[in-house]
């Protein structure tokens, strides 16, 4: 027997009663006295055990409890029943942990175990593409040409979507598994949108809810699909770089198709313009991640499939003829338009510098508050917002007067970040509406963000001074008064601040309040309390309260 | 612990009853009754005070509202628990967010030495602290699934199969996720489980069942 399947039996033994001495573990209390280093194991094992069942903690007083279930009983007495998510169904998780967990039992059952295992993926992956592309696709191997192509090869077949399909379908299923009841149907539906989601951050907000779902499950996803197959590392980059290159066509587009063999050495850098389609093989035609209504029939994807794979192909011709042409070009118009916002602002600065002089408004030098005139205040603003203008329609020097930039939208919204920059810094302090010269336009603007905050230049102090948690707790002061009920005297808390964010971490209230409802109260106003941010990890005072 | 926090399984049947039918004071009996058990459940998945306070409250705030649902083939603690941890990961998946930290563990026992309990040597009582202190970060360490499942069934002393129940998986599951969280802590924790320390476990308080 391994090392492994003995601990592992010792662990089923420390489980059942008795533990490891239980009379019907003198077989495997025989086999560890042959194996020095799992007998050592099982010790330490028993050790934990002990300790974790002996685990001192901290009991709270009755008060402590009577004054916490009075609470409870008057939330549920105001309790309107307001709607929100089910809590009651078991939590999920989607942690490797959990997964192997899953695998482990699984194989404990045997081949069959696995089987079903994998039965169960493959079903989930049908499902959800016919979810997708409305006709049932056809078996597939899981890999396309690309997979054995040679280095060469590579390089010209780029990804068309941030996560293929297939894949994503497949590593959705092992991160949700089917049986795990409502939560994971309602995880599955979020896991498949944030594999389809070209960013991790709107996938986060979309679990933003409180809903029964691991912690791990948005952060998890993204890294399953990006690593879900191995891939050229250019076309890794390219997936997680440009996903705006692309046309939504090709997502659709599925057939055989040739692949191109450049005799060249490759060029890294320069496979982001080759904007083919992705040429999966295999696949049933899927429509765009983005319709969502499923097809009334196979034969109508069909249709569609044909359709896009038509227009694919068009596409992935006409870029191939103009590739060979233009392979030294320094990028395709596409790409300039989406990734690369510099030249936009260089295209618009200088006829808007000579088209409108007059937007060239005298920095307000004398008074930080400039007068309401109608020039000088716009002068800033429309520096920004008229090149983000140009960036949405296209026109050099088109001044938009809208003045939300965000409302942009699209690759202008890239556009915008970089002339909200130059707004930020030139609106302050009297420095030029816009650079002077158009190479100072096209030059890209320093982000502002740092400079402006002025903590992070500052060393911290070590810790919150006396002044900073007298404010602090002044701030709180009329709440825990509040939070009395007419009962007067010193209320003494000890406050552990965050210094890395200088809330309140904990607030433990002693004296009379101590484990009561006003003491409760208390000290969830005081953890509304602030400091600024300081070096140490926590910092913790005591602070009588005369109330 | 006082009177009301104990009944019986007949009594706990008719007090769920009641507070189906909107009797409050049957529903405060069963508060009184789980919430100590809610709680230090609450405070190891946590490990804030505060936090803990506020989700034993969620708990059984969630618990009254979804009281039709629960069809009594489970423990009621059984399904307090999974509530409790639904809230629990909930606030810690914010909590992540905040990345706040919290130096004052409330696991921890205090560095007290108590006659009562047998202890009457300070120094042990602050090995004791210092072992704890190690273990529980050790099991912070751990991911939410295997840590959970460990507080249900190693410090909880929850049995597997209700473990399994609560957290929705099978008892197959349960074995493996101790097994590897044994094997990680054991991992991390390394010599620290020598004899002298192993004493200090042997001594230290047993939880109230």
């Amino acid at each position: 027997m391994s090392a492994d399947a003995l601990r592992r039996k010792v662990s089923e033994a420390l489980d059942g009663a008795g533990g490891l001495d239980a009379p019907e573990h003198a077989t495997l209390r025989a086999e560890l006295t042959a194996d020095e280093d799992s007998a050592e194991w099982a010790r330490d094992a028993a050790k934990l055990d002990a300790l974790l069942r002996g685990w001192p903690t901290p009991e709270r007083g009755e008060d402590f409890f009577a004054a916490l279930a009075a609470r409870i009983d008057e939330r549920v007495a105001a309790d309107k029943g307001a709607a929100g998510p089910d809590l009651t169904s078991p939590p999920f998780f989607d942690d490797a942990d959990a997964r192997a967990a899953k695998l482990a039992t699984q194989a404990g059952k045997g081949v069959e175990g696995l089987r079903a295992l994998d039965a169960k993926r493959a079903a989930f992956s049908l499902d959800q593409l016919s979810e997708l592309g409305g006709a049932a696709p056809p078996p597939a191997p899981a890999k396309g040409p690309s997979a054995v192509a040679p280095k060469g090869v590579a390089k010209t077949e780029t990804p068309v979507a941030p996560a293929a399909p297939v894949v994503s379908s497949r590593r959705a299923d092992e991160s949700v598994p089917k049986d795990s009841g409502p939560i994971a149907q309602v995880s599955k539906s979020e896991t498949m949108r944030a594999a389809a989601a070209t960013s991790s951050v709107s996938a986060s907000e979309e679990t933003e809810e409180d809903v029964p779902v691991d912690v791990d499950t948005v952060a998890a996803v993204p890294a399953l699909a990006s690593s879900a197959e191995p891939a050229h590392p250019n076309t890794t980059r390219q997936a997680a770089e440009a996903p705006a290159i692309t046309p939504p066509a090709p997502r659709a587009a599925v057939a055989p198709t040739p692949i191109r063999i450049d005799p060249r050495p490759p060029a890294p850098l320069r496979d982001d313009r080759v904007s083919l389609p992705s040429f999966r093989p295999p696949i049933a035609p899927l429509r765009p991640l983005a319709q969502d209504a499923p097809s009334t029939s196979s034969r109508r994807g069909w249709v569609v499939g044909a359709v896009a794979v038509l227009a694919a192909a068009l596409v992935g011709v006409a870029v191939f003829v103009s590739g060979g042409s233009e392979q030294d070009a320094p990028a395709s118009a596409t790409a300039v338009a989406t990734t690369a916002p510099a030249p936009a602002v260089a295209a618009a600065s200088p006829s808007e510098v000579a088209a409108a002089p007059s937007q060239v408004a005298p920095p307000p030098a004398a008074s930080p508050v400039a007068p309401p005139t109608a020039a000088a205040p716009v002068a800033p603003e429309s520096a920004s917002t008229g090149v983000a203008g140009a960036a949405r329609t296209g026109a050099p020097g088109g001044i938009v007067s809208e003045a939300r930039p965000s409302q942009a939208r699209g690759a202008a919204r890239r556009v915008r970040g970089d002339t909200d920059d130059l707004g930020e810094s030139s609106g302050g302090g009297g420095a030029p509406s816009r650079p002077a010269s158009p190479a100072a336009a096209s030059a890209p603007a320093p982000r502002a963000a740092p400079a402006a905050d002025p903590e992070s230049d500052e060393p911290l102090p070590e810790t919150p001074d006396r002044a900073a948690v007298l404010s602090a707790m002044g701030s709180v002061r009329a709440a825990v008064a509040a939070c009395a009920a007419g009962r007067g005297g010193v209320v003494t808390v000890r406050v552990t601040f965050a210094g890395s964010t200088g809330r309140v971490t904990t607030a433990v209230i002693e004296g009379a309040f101590a484990g009561t409802a006003e003491g409760s109260c208390m000290a969830r106003a005081i953890r509304a309390a602030r400091v600024p941010r300081f070096a140490q990890p926590t910092a913790s005072v005591s602070f009588p309260f005369q109330i | 612990m006082p009177a009301d926090a104990q009944i019986d399984r007949g009594e706990e049947a008719e007090l769920l009853t009641r507070a189906r039918g909107g009797d409050a004071v049957a529903f405060g009996r069963l508060v009184r009754a789980h919430q100590r058990r809610v709680y230090a459940c609450a405070i190891h998945v946590l490990a804030d005070a505060a936090e803990a306070e506020d989700a034993v409250q969620e708990t059984f705030l969630r618990a009254h509202r979804a009281l039709a649902k629960f069809d009594g083939r489970a423990e009621f603690s059984t399904w307090l628990y999974r509530i409790c941890m639904n809230v629990s990961l909930n606030i810690l998946r914010k909590r992540r967010r905040a990345a706040t930290t919290d130096i004052a563990d409330p696991r921890l026992p205090e560095p007290v030495a108590d006659p009562s309990q047998g202890d009457t040597d300070p120094r042990r009582a602050t090995e004791a602290v210092r072992l704890y202190a190690k273990l529980a970060a050790a099991i912070d360490t751990l991911s939410p699934s295997l840590r959970t499942t460990l507080i249900l069934v190693c410090i909880e002393g929850v049995s597997q199969k209700d473990a399994a129940e609560t957290l929705g998986c099978p008892e197959g599951t349960i074995a493996w996720r101790i097994h590897e969280a044994r094997a990680r802590l054991l991992g991390v924790l390394g010599e620290e489980l020598s004899a002298e320390i192993a004493e200090v476990a042997a001594a230290s308080r047993r939880r109230p069942t």
